[in-house]
């Protein structure tokens, strides 16, 4: 049988619909409805207080998966919504979208290796 | 090489709007279009803070204009759906067993919307300054 890459993606593809179904919903509560109404504790979104935040090995790792694993999940799953919809050229797609999904991976890594 | 060469059925690109079933996995798997947007948005608050703290500022005061919180909404609404689709799959994806027993259906399930209740008790707490 040929090996194939497949279970690569599909791990990340995972994780990442994992990360987006338990970790996303209360972010975008925090966004639309505690920020702008003011109930967020006054400072909360302060620059010191998110560089802080962001500046450990624990606040990167977060920032880390919380971009890239749901990017992978939503980039494989666009591939396949391509495929549905007989869009064909798959190889193209693939690397299209994959590589996206690598470009947003380092650029990433770049942003936090910077702040 | 392989000498089969099975038929394939010729599938018209709408093929989905035959059937409600077709059309509600179609919905489940555009959901990440948004999921993608929001991933984009998050990738541009990093940007931002990168870039310092008068960027950052601004980052925050276009979060909160309506356009975004539109956007936001309906991407909450497609996570949401997301995340509905994504935990009726769990019992198929994750075949738990417990002490030589496979885990009821709704266990699992069950099991999926605590520990999200709970992260998201974290994340809404560290987020709003709680903590």
């Amino acid at each position: 049988m040929k090996r194939t890459n497949e279970p690569v993606f599909w791990l990340l593809f995972a994780s990442g619909g994992m990360t987006a179904a338990m970790v996303l919903p209360a972010v975008l509560i925090v966004l639309i409805f505690l920020l702008p109404t003011n109930l967020t504790d006054a400072g909360a979104f302060s620059y010191s207080r998110i560089s802080e935040l962001s500046n450990g090995w624990f606040g990167s790792l977060i920032w880390f998966l919380v971009i890239t694993l749901p990017m992978w999940h939503a980039l494989h799953r666009i591939l396949h919504l391509t495929q549905d919809l007989k869009f064909g050229f798959k190889p193209f797609f693939s690397w299209l979208l994959y590589g996206f999904a690598c470009a947003v991976t380092v650029a990433t890594l770049t942003l936090l290796f910077v702040i | 090489m392989s000498l089969r060469k099975p038929y394939q059925q010729p599938l018209a690109a709408g093929w989905w709007l035959k059937r409600t079933a077709y059309l509600l996995y179609m919905l489940r798997e555009s959901t990440s279009i948004l999921i993608g947007l929001f991933c984009i948005e998050l990738w541009l608050a990093l940007l931002s803070l990168a870039r310092g703290e008068s960027s950052w500022n601004h980052f925050i005061t276009i979060i909160q204009q309506p356009v975004l919180l539109i956007i936001n909404s309906l991407i909450l609404i497609g996570i949401l759906w997301h995340m509905w689709t994504w935990f009726q799959l769990t019992p198929k994806t994750l075949n738990l067993t417990w002490r030589g027993k496979p885990l009821a259906a709704s266990t699992i399930k069950a099991g999926h919307y605590i520990a999200t209740a709970l992260i998201s008790l974290v994340v809404i707490t560290i987020l709003g300054g709680w903590l």
